[in-house]
């Protein structure tokens, strides 16, 4: 179990560090308009300032990147040691990590503004403007798969009750004993709804104006939405499936389940991950290409609702907005109340889940883990 | 066709969608059949309120710029011939304009050479196919 367990986080390590390093680590580049997420003019990319930040956020996201992947690796080690004391140092180091990447995203960001500011590299005229392409919005309808796509994996992981429950009559558990299992259960059906969830919001989000030209707002806003609708229904059946063999596998043999029948269930959710990541990853590609193209951009300056790093404007009726430093990712408007009573809730569960598995001893935590992750 | 609307303009927001979806129709960057947005998607790419489209479409429709169907939604209708009603509108907001360019001491010529161009920069299409 301890191997299993090294190679488990090993690997996620492997993943998220990476992925963190290389889809937020371009924000030096001039793209659609903005470096380190800030409006300038073409011009001003050479103004020595501008330079001098680019360039020292860019050593400093490489050096802290090196250490971050070096320090992961070595910490999975604890596993063979002490499980307890690897998950407290484990956590530990993911915290500081997700607070290093703030820090490096957003210093430098308002850094870039009071720059912005001072230059008075400001578009008024633009803004408060709101573009609509009246041509985008008609086709809106038809950009993305269907969201009834993930019914089938939402309805059968909840069936999946009835194995649990089957297996608690069959090798008589307590429910104490079973609490792991009803973790990971929850944690099935939750990871579906989740992906139905942002299937809807994302489809339904804003389409965005880019250029003067049409076309090139049509294949881009295309672009993206049929790529994430594309990557999160295969992701949400694949990952349905790995809980529904894991429930199945314990239904048979008992809570005992072979380290053989995690290490399936572990490779499903990281092809889950892929089948995720990849469509939006070559989507993103291929928006640049579009984009760097097109002859007519059309930007609208509202650093001033990024200006501390985040998105705030309380006029904004979107609850969802597409993120300034990834444009793969999407952020929270935090001027609006609701946001916040959303992240109440998710911290709430995510908590209630963490500690719960950590009550049910080393499988249950495990097992919570990547509910907890994902949250 | 692109609508940009200021959100800090003291225009309503409403007056400044129907104006631009009228002059869109005008220089014909909206065909005759041609789709609008469904009320919620315009809405929502807007981040405006539902509402505030609605009462855009509704005026838009009583002014005969567009029709509006259940199944097909809000199009654009085909160039129509000029009412008795469209006639007292335009002499009434003409007046206005008049008076204001003579108040300024704008030139008679001038200011039929500038209607004049307006005027020529209009070329409603047909229809979409």
């Amino acid at each position: 179990m301890d191997v299993v367990l090294f190679f488990i986080f090993l690997i996620c390590d492997l993943i998220i560090v990476p992925i963190c390093w290389f889809s937020y680590g371009n924000q030096s580049e001039y793209r659609e308009g903005m470096v380190m997420g800030v409006h300038i003019p073409a011009h001003a990319v050479e103004d020595p300032e501008v330079t001098r930040i680019c360039g020292r956020t860019q050593k400093q996201w490489k050096r802290f990147h090196q250490i971050s992947l070096l320090l992961s690796m070595l910490i999975c080690f604890l596993c063979f040691y002490n499980f307890t004391l690897f998950i407290i140092v484990w956590s530990v180091w993911l915290t500081g990590y997700v607070a290093g990447l703030y820090w490096l995203i957003v210093v430098p960001h308002r850094q870039m503004y009071r720059l912005k500011l001072k230059r008075g590299w400001l578009d008024a005229s633009s803004m408060h403007a709101v573009r609509i392409d009246t041509s985008v919005s008609a086709f809106s309808g038809k950009m993305a798969l269907d969201w009834k796509w993930h019914l089938p994996p939402v309805l059968l992981t909840s069936a999946t009750a009835l194995l649990l429950h089957n297996m608690e009559q069959r090798y008589r558990l307590s429910s104490g004993e079973m609490t792991a299992e009803w973790v990971m259960y929850v944690s099935g059906v939750f990871t579906c709804l989740l992906f139905l969830a942002l299937h809807v919001g994302i489809v339904r989000q804003a389409n965005r104006v880019y250029s003067k030209n049409t076309e090139i707002n049509l294949a881009a806003n295309r672009l993206m939405k049929r790529a994430w609708s594309q990557g999160l229904v295969p992701a949400s059946w694949i990952s349905g499936g790995a809980w529904i063999f894991l429930a199945f596998c314990g239904s048979i043999s008992g809570p005992d389940l072979p380290a053989g029948c995690y290490g399936v269930y572990a490779f499903f959710l990281m092809v889950s991950a892929a089948a995720l990541l990849v469509p939006l990853g070559l989507a993103v590609g291929k928006r640049k290409e579009i984009l760097d193209a097109d002859q007519a951009p059309c930007y609208v300056d509202d650093d001033v609702y990024w200006k501390y790093g985040w998105y705030n404007n309380p006029n904004d009726r979107h609850i969802l907005v597409q993120d300034r430093f990834n444009s793969m990712n999407y952020s929270f408007n935090f001027g609006r109340p609701a946001v916040k009573v959303i992240l109440g809730i998710l911290a709430a569960a995510g908590y209630a889940v963490g500690i719960s598995g950590y009550g049910s001893g080393r499988n249950g935590l495990f097992l919570s883990f990547p509910f907890c992750f994902m949250l | 066709m692109i609508i940009s609307l200021d959100m800090s303009s003291d225009i309503p927001i409403y007056v400044q969608l129907r104006n631009q979806i009228v002059t869109g129709i005008g220089k014909g960057e909206l065909k005759a059949g041609e789709s609008l947005p469904s009320v919620r998607q315009m809405a929502r790419d807007a981040g405006i309120n539902s509402m505030t489209v609605n009462k855009t479409y509704q005026i838009l429709k009583t002014e005969g710029f567009i029709e509006i169907d259940r199944r097909k939604g809000a199009t654009v209708r085909p160039v129509q011939k000029t009412e008795g009603r469209f006639r007292e509108k335009l002499e009434a907001e003409l007046e206005i304009l008049s008076a204001e360019a003579c108040i300024k001491g704008m030139p008679k010529e001038e200011f039929l050479r500038i209607c004049e161009e307006m005027f020529m920069s209009m070329h409603p299409a047909e229809s979409e196919a």
